[in-house]
């Protein structure tokens, strides 16, 4: 049973009262993605009362990620984010159901996902996530709310809102390349600044209060202060098919003896001082941000098998691979640290 | 050749070495101004938006010299 006076500071507003509340209560959130982003609109959307929130995210904790991902704790290192996540929120506010997904969003599972809530937020952190959301979303019916940063800048708009424009009629298609927060840098407090706008603007949704930033793309420089916001309309043209999303999305993958035996090429697209580090022929390594430059380098003969810490990158460089016309590249089952084990095995 | 004042976004303004300029295009139209930034920065292709007055232009479009025009692209990072 709720206390009264749990949420009387937020129904005391005119856009909430006891109705806004029941809403609230009744809403499911699914938060894809529990990074930067994540780890700060999640204690928001779990305090305000939001009745099921569902988080997606295959990875575990790294010690570089909390400077930003402030919901964990230096000894949550090594464990799941979606588990660690689950049980901070949870202690915020009991009420909550929480359903933890301990994977990335693929094409295999993001239609069945997503089709247990009525809102999807987007914090990913790479630019091909954030496709498969917009496309999973558009054959789902459901709005999502993006967001997504460089450095100091960042952009935020909510996607398929009523039938309104998507994440393709503001980007129709994925660039070769882009940096991500590994790469370009970031500071916490301009991700804070940006996953409150992401809650702010799920809450708006769920109330019905206020302009929603459906057909605008809101862009913001935290170094300088500056803000814009920019206007666009839907593209009639855009339709997305469930063909079509099979194709886009669907990453061929094969496993170490597979690719063993065809004497396939290893490409491992960590950066250089990661560990384990991996010596054994039929092995290169391009980290992922050099990997545009170095596409005609690669052996067209044989396939080409990649691989990264926890598979993330390895789907960028396959997708960047086929965006460029690289039909003889796989994704590698196995994490660098299981193929270590493998060849220690061998 | 005509001069425009233009803004620069994210990994964009990495490329171009600044937030934004004033340029010279040979027509004062968004093809005109993409294809400056083809030729001056080789920035192109798939990702390259341009804003005209805060509003998305998705066709060719003529401008005027008072327009302010912002190159947008997808952020990554989260």
């Amino acid at each position: 049973m709720t206390d009264p006076n749990r949420y009387i500071r937020q129904k005391a507003l005119p856009q909430v009262g006891d109705g806004g509340q029941v809403k609230i209560q009744n809403s499911r959130v699914l938060i894809v993605g529990c990074g930067g982003l994540g780890s700060a609109l999640l204690p928001y959307l779990a305090s305000a009362g939001i009745g099921t929130i569902g988080i997606v995210d295959g990875d575990t904790i790294s010690l570089s990620n909390l400077h930003r991902q402030v919901l964990y704790n230096q000894e949550d290192v090594g464990t799941l984010k979606v588990d660690c996540a689950s049980q901070k929120i949870k202690k915020l506010n009991p009420e909550l159901t929480v359903n933890a997904y301990p994977a990335f969003l693929s094409v295999e599972n993001a239609i069945q996902i997503i089709a247990n809530y009525d809102i999807v937020v987007d914090a990913t952190d790479r630019i091909p996530a954030r496709y498969l959301i917009n496309d999973a979303c558009i054959l789902s019916g459901k709005p999502f709310v993006h967001a997504a940063l460089y450095r100091f800048q960042s952009q935020v708009s909510v996607f398929n809102y009523k039938n309104g424009p998507t994440y393709r009629c503001l980007y129709p298609e994925a660039p070769v390349t882009t940096q991500s927060c590994d790469t370009a840098g970031i500071l916490g407090s301009s991700v804070a600044i940006v996953g409150g706008l992401q809650a702010n603007e799920v809450m708006k949704i769920i109330l019905d209060a206020g302009e929603i930033l459906s057909g605008q793309l809101l862009v913001n420089d935290f170094l300088e202060n500056k803000q814009s916001v920019f206007k666009f309309g839907k593209n009639e043209k855009i339709q997305i098919t469930n063909e079509f999303f099979e194709n886009e999305h669907r990453v061929n993958v094969r496993n170490y003896a597979f690719a063993k035996a065809e004497k396939s090429l290893l490409l491992d697209v960590r950066s250089v001082s990661e560990t384990p580090q991996i010596t054994t022929e039929d092995y290169i390594q391009i980290p992922l941000q050099a990997l545009a430059e170095t596409i005609e380098t690669l052996p067209k003969e044989r396939a080409i098998v990649i691989f990264c810490k926890s598979g993330t990158r390895s789907r960028e460089a396959y997708n960047l691979l086929k965006r460029a016309g690289v039909t003889n590249a796989y994704c590698l089952t196995e994490s660098a640290q299981e193929l270590y084990e493998h060849l220690k095995n061998e | 050749m005509a001069t425009i004042h233009i803004h620069y976004f994210g990994e964009i303004a990495e490329k171009t070495g600044t937030p934004s300029e004033t340029i010279e295009v040979t027509l004062l139209s968004t093809s005109g101004v993409l294809e400056f930034l083809k030729k001056t920065y080789q920035i192109q292709g798939n990702g390259v938006q341009v804003a005209v007055n805060q509003e998305l232009v998705t066709e060719n479009t003529p401008l005027s010299k008072t327009d302010e025009i912002a190159i947008l692209s997808p952020f990554a990072g989260g």
